[in-house]
């Protein structure tokens, strides 16, 4: 009696009925990942929580490139107010006293520097968010940049930006750079109408020199830090191009060998740039930015892993396929012909997904998913929340809600105003600079047209050449 | 003194130290439920000695005093039961059948019997296997089935809107 007693409790002992319905975590990203869901579907909270389990479980580098238009990336500089959800959790899964369910995590948010948009005030509570204002030396700007920032580039404008590159010296910074393009009657070029100059108005491109340039590298080899790109004041049009300078740097730091490998990209509400259904309407900067995201989607070997989240795969469809390690197909409603036909397109015929799966897509609650890993079969999977704070529909302004939750703030006057009087050194420099050019002008001019008069008057040609000398000693004095 | 007077935190923290010092290939040999007197006694007396030592490990002092509570219960049935046993493992065979009549008083006796069976029931929720997991490893929930859906509905509840 006692023997069987035993033997049952042994066989009790032995089974823990958690390990049957936990969810591991996925082995470590060779690609990327991509979720998809209709509205409500849970895909962004879902892209969230994953990237942070894959820092947290094998110490990726995050960095949060672009929060969409609702600028979602910032929420999660807080942790997570869902205490009753993590308490259930803990008691659920067993999960370690001393080990809390939200995180805060450690933050370095760059901020870019538009004179005029930027507010007076930025989140900053360090030590675990540290909010930078970044500008970028134009120097480092390549033509590949540009693409996303201005839709057509002429054969003229590329051949002025590298002589313009080329005349700059290092020191030079906005004013000086436009001082260049003037000389070299580049004015009507649309890269400097439409990207350039509102650039160095906004005072947003600098020299090599400035203390404000984005210093990628050690921004990136502080890999405790997640960074976060917040373009929540930037004008949408300079978006593209401030990431895909920023993606390049970092692919060029890569290349170097100069960051680690294991770096994790976010970026919401990509269907404004994968939606190829009406490619005719898009913007050129667009489709040349899908470009050189689908390039870095299939840079997975080389470091860079992109999270990607979409509507539908139908907006992805032929662009992706082979380059995700992980596939998450959230809710889909039945009605959605088009995109249940990408889904078969890419997934069943394949045989990764079965027929009732697809059917069951409309009937997914919020969180939950097909999950498709590299060489696996899809399989309904939940996914917990992020242990941060995630963008809501109650939430109106991420400012409120910090302002709530936390209330510390870094004024921008003081940096507004080194970078305001810089600029108009610059400006009064190249002034003067002007007004010496003309001076020496004049001067050559009068010493041309007065040598027949010299001889006759050598006394009052004297005092003017004396007159003029002294004005220029004293722009040199000046300058 | 009852399993439940312990909270969830209390109870994994003696479980702790229970499953990380007692091998669990042990605690397997001392779990049968016996009735038989002269097991059931050394079970006890192994269960006490293993809570009163757990009492040095415990931080919180609220937890200490409910140890110490739950171990005073049957102090006397203790220092008895162990007098015996120790004069039982080392007497000659003629004088062991009035020690173990002894042992058979106390746990005829269903007050102090009932003193007794508490600490051994008590020692088995302690001693219960508990795999505690890292936060981290914990990425989601299974929901192929019926338990997993379940968690997910309790999940969703909780989610504030």
């Amino acid at each position: 009696m006692t023997r069987v007693f035993g033997k049952m409790l042994k066989k009790f002992y032995k089974k823990d009925p958690v390990e049957e319905i936990i969810m591991r975590m996925p082995p470590q990203l060779v690609g990327g990942a991509f979720f998809y869901a209709k509205i409500r579907g849970g895909k962004t909270a879902a892209m969230l929580s994953m990237a942070l389990r894959y820092k947290d479980t094998y110490g990726y580098n995050i960095v949060d490139m672009y929060g969409g238009e609702r600028n979602e990336n910032m929420y999660a500089l807080l942790s997570s107010d869902e205490i009753n959800y993590w308490d259930y959790v803990k008691k659920k899964f067993n999960i370690k006293d001393n080990q809390e369910g939200p995180k805060q995590y450690k933050y370095i948010v760059w901020t870019p520097y538009f004179k005029t948009k930027i507010p007076k005030k930025r989140p900053h509570d360090p030590p675990n968010v540290i909010n930078k204002l970044i500008t970028i030396p134009f120097k480092e700007i390549e033509i590949e940049d540009m693409k996303s920032g201005v839709n057509s580039i002429s054969d003229t404008a590329l051949s002025l930006w590298r002589d313009c590159l080329d005349d700059s010296k290092n020191s030079d910074a906005g004013p000086e750079l436009k001082e260049t393009i003037k000389k070299k009657k580049g004015e009507n070029q649309l890269i400097y109408k439409n990207l350039l100059k509102p650039l160095i108005d906004e005072q947003f491109l600098q020299s090599k020199t400035c203390i404000y340039n984005l210093d990628i590298l050690n921004d990136m080899k502080n890999r405790d830090a997640i960074k976060v790109l917040n373009l929540n004041h930037v004008p949408q049009v300079y978006h593209l191009f401030i990431i895909a300078w920023i993606l390049r740097q970092i692919k060029d730091l890569l290349h170097k060998g100069k960051i680690k490998k294991r770096n994790v990209f976010l970026f919401r509400e990509a269907r404004e740039i994968f939606n190829v259904k009406d490619d005719s309407v898009t913007d050129d900067r667009i489709k040349w930015f899908r470009k050189l995201l689908i390039n870095y989607i299939r840079y997975g070997r080389r470091g860079m892993h992109m999270f990607v989240d979409t509507q539908s795969p139908s907006e992805t469809r032929g662009i992706v396929e082979g380059s995700q390690d992980l596939t998450f197909l959230g809710r889909t409603p039945a009605t959605s012909r088009e995109d249940r036909a990408a889904i078969a397109d890419a997934l069943y015929s394949v045989g990764k997904i079965t027929k009732k799966q697809i059917e069951m897509l409309g009937d997914l609650n919020p969180g939950e998913f097909f999950i498709i890993e590299n060489n696996e079969d899809a399989k309904k999977r939940y996914v917990l929340l992020p242990r941060t704070l995630y963008w809501k529909e109650k939430y109106k302004n991420f400012d409120n809600v910090w302002a709530q939750h936390v209330d510390k703030w870094i004024k921008t006057e003081e940096d507004k105003k080194m970078l305001n009087d810089d600029f108009r050194d610059r400006e009064n420099k190249i002034k003067e600079k002007e007004k010496f050019e003309k001076g020496m002008e004049k001067l050559i001019v009068v010493k041309k047209i007065k040598p027949v008069e010299d001889s006759q008057k050598p006394e009052d040609t004297e005092i003017i050449e004396t007159q003029k000398i002294k004005e220029t000693e004293e722009i040199t004095a000046n300058l | 003194m009852k399993a439940t007077d312990f909270t969830r935190e209390e109870i994994q923290e003696i479980s702790k130290y229970i499953l990380a010092n007692v091998p669990y290939s042990v605690l397997e040999q001392i779990f049968p439920l016996t009735e038989n007197p002269r097991k059931k006694a050394e079970v006890f007396t192994i269960m006490y000695r293993i809570i009163n030592s757990s009492v040095g490990y415990v931080k919180n002092d609220d937890t200490k005093n409910k140890l110490k509570k739950l171990l005073s219960g049957c102090e006397s049935e203790y220092k008895e039961i162990y007098d015996i046993l120790l004069k039982l493992n080392s007497s000659m065979i003629f004088g062991r059948h009035s020690l173990f009549n002894q042992i058979i008083l106390i746990f005829s006796d269903f007050d102090r019997n009932y003193k007794i069976n508490c600490l051994i029931d008590v020692f088995l929720v302690f001693a219960e296997k508990q795999i505690l997991r890292d936060i981290d490893k914990v990425i989601g929930v299974t929901t192929d089935n019926i338990k997993g859906e379940e968690v997910v509905k309790e999940l969703s509840k909780l989610v504030k809107d």
